[in-house]
């Protein structure tokens, strides 16, 4: 996670800024990164500032705070809807939200959104346990269209509680078949934002898209919805697991069938909380000028090379 | 009940009829479907009145596409309606109003299959077979004659865009040919014109052709429509070409006409967060914060109309067609 904020070192003009939106005056740039450390599959809980070596396009920065679990959590939850696959997710997305109160505090906080033609919040900024009692709809519920950009897009361009970290846990079919904005709109969007997003998708979508139209689809697997997540959990730190939602197949080139895959969502949820809470925020300063542009980021753990060290690739300030 | 007497219950009584007696073949419905075509239509060619045959047919395809009873080969129905019609006695151009309903069924077909989101099965039934018989202006004298249609032109440049749409990766090679089907239905004129200029904006913005976009649009204006979904796309459409060419206060302001053609919409929302959440100005955060409510409610937004093609009109073609059946 980056959270690039302005702290200003000048006149300490303090201003008011409303809740959630980030600090942006002339100054010096503070960086925070969301950090996960795995030796094996063991996260890794006992690391000191002296610990961490960080570059940030390619030169070392001294930390000024490290911290493990110190903020509130805000969680968002999106859940693909669309005709296809709410009929899939509905049971699986219910019993996984239902086991997220043990994974979260009393000051952490919940939202719920489905996505399928438009979206749909089903919860904003509500505890663990009123979440675990939202089910995530019905089949009046079922849109056409899985409109997984704007709902993406909407998230992370949404300001959260100011001190808080933002996960954004999002389950989806793969594709995007309604949205207004583009996937590099929501990459766009993400490499500004300090949310972390881990995502459940399909492995792979139907085949007959190829078959009517090979040189099109097949020449460019870089674009195929699950590279889209590849890129986004990776840019943000967080982190993509595949499954089989349904399968879907089109024996007779027209027929529809789906086979449902009722414990896709085990743990994944919970895994995902888990793994963002045992995470560490990094932070660090630039000069303003130094700041602006695209930014690299590598982190590691001095003397473990053996530990596996994940956050976002990158940040982008203006 | 066989197809010569379903027929004739659907001829006395209405499109009614056909549901609940569709829905109660189940197994039964390869035989309704091999008796119909090996009995019942070749009877139906001998004569010359194909209309309300061609509606029943088209209706059965609906009908029998039913959530609960989706048989195999109902599209059969679609299929052989179009053969029926396309084999009436006289040639494209000798009888304007059986023209004008031939074109009618066939953009009714395309409506239904849309509704059903299988580009595969929109490109495969409703628009393949219009290759050889519809085209956007009238050819040459010497060619074979044809039915004209500016609105083919928009079907055919749909099925490569719902393609690009479900599949990102191909918008580059299938972008450009839809553009090209977009163009002859706008060169051509007529009520197409509309439809095809927003989607060939639709289409430059995604290709990052965002000046074009504009252009095209500014050459549209309102003109020709006063249609709710098409001057709501418009200034959708505008605001991403003007957010992308870096007029980011424009396109607010697209976006905000926009919200005020259609005030429960979230997509103009979504499109100005997106703007003011890159500004980074005190100024744009507040504005952010003004619009979104940080709830979304699912409400209408005629932009979920996009993707679905010709569906949206489906009830108001079938309903002419009904009547021009009757007639």
């Amino acid at each position: 996670m980056a959270r690039v904020t302005t702290l200003l070192v000048a006149a300490f003009c303090a201003m008011s800024l409303a809740e959630g939106r980030p600090q942006f005056r002339s100054g010096v740039h503070a960086v925070e990164l969301n950090v996960t450390v795995l030796v094996g599959k063991r996260l890794v809980k006992d690391l000191q500032t002296s610990d961490f070596e960080v570059r940030d396009n390619d030169v070392a920065q001294p930390l000024v705070a490290v911290s493990l679990d110190a903020q509130a959590i805000d969680l968002t939850v999106l859940v693909d809807m669309s005709e296809t696959q709410g009929r899939n997710l509905v049971a699986p997305v219910g019993r996984a939200i239902g086991r997220i109160r043990g994974h979260l505090r009393p000051v952490d906080r919940v939202s719920i959104v489905t996505f399928g033609g438009g979206f749909r919040t089903l919860a904003h900024l509500v505890s663990a346990d009123e979440a675990a009692n939202i089910r995530p709809g019905t089949p009046a519920d079922w849109g056409t269209h899985s409109a997984l950009y704007d709902a993406l897009g909407d998230t992370l361009a949404t300001p959260t509680g100011a001190g808080r970290r933002h996960v954004v846990i999002v389950f989806a079919d793969g594709g995007d078949g309604g949205s207004f904005l583009s996937d590099a709109d929501v990459l766009d969007l993400a490499a500004r934002s300090h949310v972390v997003v881990f995502a459940v998708t399909r492995v792979a979508g139907t085949s007959w898209e190829r078959a009517a139209f090979p040189r099109a689809i097949n020449e460019h697997p870089d674009r195929q919805p699950i590279a889209f997540f590849e890129r986004l959990t990776a840019m943000t730190g967080g982190r993509l697991k595949t499954a089989e939602v349904g399968i879907i197949d089109h024996p007779s080139g027209n027929a529809l069938t789906v086979r449902r895959n009722a414990n896709l969502l085990d743990g994944a949820l919970t895994d995902a909380i888990d793994d963002f809470r045992s995470s560490y925020t990094l932070r660090y300063t630039l000069s303003a000028d130094a700041a602006r542009g695209w930014h690299d980021v590598k982190v590691s753990v001095r003397h473990h090379a053996d530990y596996l060290v994940r956050t976002r690739t990158g940040y982008r300030v203006d | 009940m066989e197809a010569d007497q379903l027929f004739a219950a659907y001829r006395a009584q209405g499109p009614r009829v056909l549901s609940d007696a569709i829905e109660s073949m189940a197994s039964r419905f390869d035989r309704f479907l091999a008796d119909f075509e090996a009995r019942v239509l070749p009877e139906w060619r001998a004569h010359p009145q194909r209309s309300l045959q061609s509606v029943f047919m088209l209706e059965v395809a609906a009908a029998t596409n039913g959530d609960s009873h989706r048989y195999p080969k109902w599209e059969r129905f679609i299929t052989l309606g179009g053969q029926f019609l396309a084999d009436r006695p006289e040639s494209p151009g000798s009888n304007p109003s059986a023209d004008a309903f031939e074109i009618l069924w066939r953009q009714s077909a395309v409506a239904f299959l849309d509704g059903l989101q299988n580009p595969y099965l929109r490109d495969s039934i409703g628009i393949q077979p219009m290759d050889a018989r519809v085209s956007a202006v009238s050819g040459p004298a010497a060619t074979l004659p044809m039915l004209v249609s500016p609105w083919v032109e928009v079907a055919r440049g749909v099925s490569l865009e719902l393609v690009t749409i479900d599949r990102p990766e191909a918008l580059d090679v299938l972008g450009p040919v839809a553009l090209g089907h977009y163009r002859l239905a706008m060169s051509a004129g007529g009520t197409a014109r509309t439809e095809a200029a927003l989607r060939s904006a639709r289409i430059l913005n995604r290709l990052g052709r965002p000046a074009e976009a504009f252009a095209v649009l500014a050459d549209l204006g309102d003109n020709g429509t006063s249609d709710t979904t098409y001057r709501y796309w418009h200034r959708l459409l505008k605001g991403q070409a003007l957010g992308a060419l870096g007029r980011l206060d424009e396109a607010i302001r697209a976006y905000e006409e926009a919200l005020r053609i259609v005030p429960s919409a979230d997509t103009p929302r979504v499109a100005i967060a997106f703007i003011t959440a890159r500004q980074r100005s005190d100024e744009a955060g507040a504005q952010l914060e003004r619009m979104m409510s940080g709830v979304r409610t699912g409400r209408p937004d005629p932009w979920l109309t996009y993707r679905d093609g010709d569906a949206r009109f489906f009830e108001e073609r079938m309903t002419e067609l009904r009547k021009l059946s009757r007639q």
